[in-house]
């Protein structure tokens, strides 16, 4: 490697008065301090398959259960019971076990930010591109 | 400065205290990654937020640096990939291609900001900006930072054999350049 004296001597380009400076005290502040609002955006990042295929499945048990009540009007709208039993059969049969089988999520969960970092940075890929797309 | 600190010194260092570690690392390294950046991106700006992004991926990824490769071979290829990624940026942007991104800064008032070169250089300038961006990289680290092959095959990730042979190709198109130019 070169000695610095050598890479000016060649070195056309200027910085502004106290760039160097300047630069180290931000630099210096932003690893002092994190990001707190990049950190709620990972989460939010993280969790957001899960809030869709829940808002997902629920919107598919209010399609289904509208559905039967229409071809099925035996099912009375005072019929307490069988609007239980419907009820019962989405939300904790169907609904949680498709949840829980998202084994994609589950890894997703379980990486680290800094492995998720790790694997942008081998890969190439722009962090705060990723970020603009799903905000 | 501290560029008199062994990087040795500087992951121990690290290890023991982050912040500090960090610190002297920085200090070591911060001016020459700056210019390494500016000289593919030109443009101070993008070279600011560049070396910045540079220096928090160093940071956030530190601890897990693997020391079969050594440290500096690590932020270069670290800060490369940061000042493609924003001259990519920078075409997206204005919509200009890579021609016409050379043209930009040699007629701009933007590109002539912090900008002290005489006339060799601005041409010197021009010819390897009119690079493909691999050739732009391998031609900087060999010209400018006399880096070896083998360290720059790590920055790279490319073979001895195609660096050279890509230097020598920018070699032959620079001279070309300034023949004709």
């Amino acid at each position: 490697m070169t000695d610095r004296s050598k890479i000016k001597d060649k070195n056309p380009f200027r910085v502004p008065d106290n760039y160097f400076s300047e630069v180290s005290r931000k630099i210096y502040e932003r690893t002092e301090a994190p990001g707190r609002l990049k950190s709620k955006n990972r989460v939010i990042g993280l969790v957001k398959p899960a809030l869709m295929l829940a808002a997902a499945m629920m919107a598919f048990a209010i399609i289904s259960y509208t559905g039967l009540r229409l071809l099925f009007p035996e099912y009375g709208e005072t019929d307490e019971e069988n609007f239980t039993e419907l009820l019962y059969q989405f939300d904790e049969v169907e609904l949680i076990d498709k949840l829980t089988e998202q084994e994609p999520d589950d890894d997703i969960q379980s990486a680290e930010p800094d492995e998720i970092i790790d694997y942008l940075l081998d890969h190439d890929i722009e962090y705060t591109s990723i970020m603009e797309f799903l905000n | 400065m501290r560029e008199d600190i062994s990087d040795q010194i500087i992951l121990e260092e690290f290890n023991k205290n982050r912040h500090y570690g960090f610190r002297l690392l920085f200090d070591k390294y911060h001016e020459r990654i700056y210019f390494h950046i500016r000289r593919i991106v030109i443009l101070h700006e993008d070279a600011d937020d560049a070396l910045q992004n540079t220096f928090m991926k160093i940071w956030k990824n530190l601890d897990k640096f693997r020391r079969e490769s050594s440290l500096y071979t690590w932020f270069y290829r670290i800060a490369s990939n940061e000042a493609i990624a924003m001259v990519n940026k920078r075409k997206r942007e204005t919509g200009l291609l890579l021609d016409d991104l050379s043209e930009y800064f040699n007629t701009s008032e933007e590109g002539d900001k912090w900008f002290d070169g005489d006339e060799a250089e601005q041409k010197l300038r021009n010819a390897i900006l009119k690079l493909p961006d691999k050739q732009k990289l391998v031609f900087n680290l060999k010209y400018y930072e006399d880096m070896r092959y083998d360290d720059m095959s790590r920055v790279l990730n490319t073979s001895v054999g195609a660096l050279k042979a890509s230097y020598h190709h920018a070699v032959k198109k620079i001279k070309d350049y300034l023949t004709n130019n």
